[in-house]
């Protein structure tokens, strides 16, 4: 799958490396800064106050429970990742195999697969996911569960169109001839091909993954409160004088999403350019 | 063409049909959902008023059969009442969709018409400013929150620079106000779907402005301008109809989160609310009116292809 060269190609383009080690030094730092250092998301400062301005004591300030929002910025950095890892990871389990099956076999399994995908992409994702999390009841889980199932039908497509593609080429043909069983193909000829542009729509998913789970915990059905992520934090601006004059409490959160979700795509591009420039993602 | 037509409703009626069953199954796992948006606490319920409450709502019923009403009363043109405000679910939306289709058209406007001329310029030159521009907005597109963009546009734009009014639609009731409350959720909604507008049509430009057509129109001594948007962009807008239409869904999700925050009284803003109060038949009405905007839109857009790519002529 991976083809020698990829990762010099992938090494060569700059904004994919500089991305990449944005990427590799947020994790270090949200998953390390909170152990070495002790911080505490949960517990309120009573005494630092609520909304408190940054101080020597309080980096960011502190949010509205006068929690330290630089611990809850760190934790919920931990939140997105996981989320960006752990939903495209779902997408894939369950949109692959739905993909393969629909491509190869065609007839009823094709169209089965393919109209309820439609069916997932003609209304809008972020209302139907917000009423399966309030069905399920919001947390961490049933965010990444919800999130990770709602990207199958787009790595479902994705597969699907690859394996249609791959199933004209003769090496298939000859598989057949031979009398290789349906999965063997499925396995050893169809699967390598679909895997690279799996492999590259992965870092895409992840982005797009952490932009749906800070939606949701912005509108209060993701991660609940006290449990830290950023887009939780963020719904603080929700109350106007929280949004105009304290800006310290949603700012970091928001470019931090924004980085976030800039460097998953920008590693997705550079994998994409590296493997197959051509590759329509 | 009347064929191909009435295919395309039948399926997207049968979607439509799969949409509201899957949406009506998942309301139906929602424990007391009835009870709780009527506000009563059921603590001071007797277990026989419990069931009779139930029965007063049809909720004894199997989950199918409960569906199936909710059909035949749709077809009858009956959404049923809200549980929270007690009214008919039609009359509530009725007042709702007219602010919706304002602030979503004017959004979709204004990205068309910042949108395509960015994404034209950007095929013609590439590497130039335009195509610089052009792929600014594209990863905007992609990669910001729809409400991070609302908090930030407030932030500039309303505080910051006292351009516009924040709060809700209705001020003093004049145009101009309307107008001015107007501009920055619509500009909004317009940054959003702005960056998969430019770079399909930078795509789809830069494929068609490839052809030897072109050359061909450029030969008969056409002036650059008419090649470029009588023979080029106008065959490029089948695929870029295409991705609109993919897009329309993500577009209505997003202006629910728009309509929210800046307190629009839309259809967006109602389904949100509506989700949180668990009102069950308001959400089914709200589901029904997106889904059939949706999908009317697709199939409105998909006939607009015949009008508007010469290579269409029929099906």
């Amino acid at each position: 799958m991976i083809r020698a060269g990829f990762l010099k190609r992938f090494r060569n383009s700059k904004t994919a490396m500089l991305a990449l080690r944005f990427l590799t030094l947020e994790a270090l730092a949200v998953y390390l800064l909170p152990l070495v250092f002790h911080m505490d998301p949960v517990t309120s400062d009573v005494q630092a106050g609520f909304y408190a301005a940054p101080s020597a004591a309080h980096l960011f300030g502190t949010d509205g429970a006068a929690r330290d929002l630089l611990a809850r910025t760190l934790c919920g950095g931990q939140v997105s990742l996981l989320v960006g890892v752990a939903a495209p990871l779902i997408s894939i389990s369950v949109g692959l195999p739905l993909g393969l099956i629909a491509g190869y076999y065609r007839g009823i399994a094709e169209s089965l697969v393919m109209r309820t995908a439609d069916v997932f992409m003609s209304f809008p994702s972020i209302l139907l996911s917000l009423i399966l999390v309030t069905v399920i009841g919001p947390s961490l889980e049933s965010a990444v569960a919800v999130i990770g199932i709602m990207g199958w039908s787009e790595i479902a497509r994705l597969v699907y169109g690859n394996v249609l593609s791959i199933r004209e080429k003769e090496y298939v043909d000859s598989a057949l001839s031979i009398g290789r069983s349906d999965f063997q193909i499925l396995k050893d000829e169809i699967l390598p091909g679909v895997l690279s542009p799996v492999f590259v729509s992965f870092s895409f998913r992840s982005g797009s993954a952490i932009l749906q789970e800070s939606g949701l915990s912005f509108l209060g059905a993701g991660i609940r409160p006290p449990q830290a992520s950023w887009g939780g934090i963020i719904s603080a601006a929700q109350d106007i004088s929280v949004l105009t004059r304290m800006p310290w409490v949603w700012v970091p959160s928001g470019v931090l999403i924004v980085l976030t979700v800039i460097a998953f795509h920008f590693v997705g591009e550079g994998m994409r350019d590296a493997l197959d420039p051509k590759m329509k993602l | 063409m009347a064929r191909y037509l009435l295919k395309r409703i039948l399926s997207a009626m049968l979607t439509m049909f799969f949409v509201t069953a899957i949406i009506y199954a998942l309301l139906s796992m929602l424990q007391g959902s009835a009870m709780n948006a009527m506000g009563g606490s059921g603590g001071e319920m007797t277990a026989a008023d419990y069931e009779a409450a139930r029965r007063a709502f049809g909720l004894d019923m199997p989950v199918w059969l409960r569906y199936l009403h909710w059909l035949r009363d749709v077809l009858r043109w009956n959404l049923g009442e809200s549980y929270r405000y007690g009214a008919p679910v039609g009359e509530i939306i009725g007042q709702r969709f007219f602010p919706s289709a304002l602030l979503v058209g004017s959004g979709l406007l204004f990205a068309v018409l910042f949108g395509l001329p960015i994404g034209v310029m950007a095929a013609y030159r590439p590497g130039s400013v335009w195509d610089r521009i052009s792929s600014f907005f594209a990863l905007i597109g992609f990669t910001a929150p729809r409400f991070i963009i609302c908090i930030a546009f407030i932030y500039i734009f309303s505080y910051r620079l006292r351009l516009f009014p924040v709060m809700g639609m209705y001020g003093n009731s004049s145009l101009g106000d309307l107008v001015g409350r107007l501009i920055l959720p619509a500009s909004i909604i317009a940054f959003g779907s702005m960056g998969y507008l430019i770079k399909q049509t930078r795509g789809a430009c830069m494929d068609v402005f490839q052809e030897d057509y072109l050359k061909t129109a450029r030969a008969k001594g056409l002036s650059e301008p008419e090649v470029i948007l009588k023979h080029g962009v106008r065959t490029a807008i089948a695929p870029i109809m295409t991705q609109i239409m993919l897009e329309i869904p993500e577009i209505v999700g997003g202006s629910a989160i728009t309509e929210k925050i800046f307190g629009w009284p839309g259809i967006g803003a109602l389904m949100l609310d509506a989700i949180r109060n668990r009102d069950t038949p308001l959400i089914m009405g709200v589901t029904l009116v997106i889904a059939v905007t949706v999908l009317g839109a697709n199939i409105l857009l998909d006939l607009a292809y015949g009008l508007l790519d010469p290579r269409v002529t029929s099906r």
